[in-house]
């Protein structure tokens, strides 16, 4: 019995995808040191900087959750 | 849920009666929202002031672990526990008062914990909520409310494009289709936050 699957050549489409969010998710993560270091001392998501980064968590989560129901 | 506020033919030329509903309901979701950051600040408020102001920098580095791992979490390269009531509002609410029914669903929807969570960065944000308690209970409620807001917003823009004589049904498709970016998103996010909590610790 033949497995053509196996021959088949495998779909790479999704790449540009992949290598994209690594690269925005390297970026992120660098903005979010970059940001860190501007704070004085431990980051306080109570105040200044650290409450706009947690505001901008809590709004992609809510509207991230409309998107499933 | 949009379409369970945003009426559907006959009904969407009652707008007063619609748009009261669609008010109610992204009123119930950041007042949910709300109540809920309140009851989750004042734990973490109680919970620290036995740890102490030692805990409270542990937990920020603690967060941006979690976060890192979070955002993992969201691009499936590791799996995480998710816990979670996986409740859905029951439709029986509606039957008696729509206005009614819509509240409710806002007020349920808008504190989050009690229906499905698809979402690691949800957790997140509860516990950012418990550590940013034990500081200021206001800043706290803050991050609820933008997070009920934006819970509630799609249903209000839902109600504005029928306003338009626009179908938003392409519109919500379009979301519900494109799930894997929401959780892509939800990472990028993740990791910004996870930058700068680690980052502050060690800079």
């Amino acid at each position: 019995m033949s497995n053509n699957t196996l021959r088949q050549p495998a779909d790479s489409s999704y790449r540009p995808f992949v290598v994209g969010l690594l690269v925005l998710g390297l970026a992120m993560l660098g903005l979010g040191l970059l940001l860190a270091g501007m704070v004085q001392g431990m980051a306080r998501p109570w105040a200044g900087l650290g409450f706009v980064v947690s505001a901008g968590l809590a709004a992609v989560v809510g509207a991230s959750k409309t998107s499933s129901a | 849920m949009i379409f369970v506020i945003v009426p559907l033919g006959k009904e969407a030329k009652d707008v007063a009666s619609w748009l009261v509903r669609v008010v109610m309901y992204a009123a119930g979701t950041i007042v949910g929202a709300a109540l809920m950051s309140l009851v989750v600040g004042l734990a973490g408020a109680w919970f620290y002031s036995i740890l102490g102001r030692v805990g409270l920098e542990a937990s920020i580095v603690i967060l941006g672990v979690a976060a890192l791992l979070f955002a993992l979490h969201e691009l499936n390269i590791v799996r995480l526990p998710a816990p979670q009531v996986g409740w859905q509002v029951p439709a029986s609410w509606m039957r008696r008062s729509r206005l009614l029914g819509n509240t409710l669903y806002g007020l349920v929807l808008g504190a989050g914990v009690f229906t499905f969570i698809p979402f690691a960065s949800f957790y997140l944000l509860m516990a950012l909520e418990f550590v940013v308690g034990a500081v200021d209970l206001r800043v706290a409620v803050a991050l609820g409310v933008v997070y009920g807001v934006m819970r509630g917003l799609p249903a209000v823009l839902g109600g504005i494009s029928m306003l338009r004589l626009q179908n938003p049904v392409p519109v919500s498709d379009w979301l519900i289709a494109r799930l894997g970016l929401w959780h892509a998103l939800n990472a990028l996010v993740l990791l910004l936050v996870g930058g700068f909590f680690l980052g502050s610790f060690l800079i």
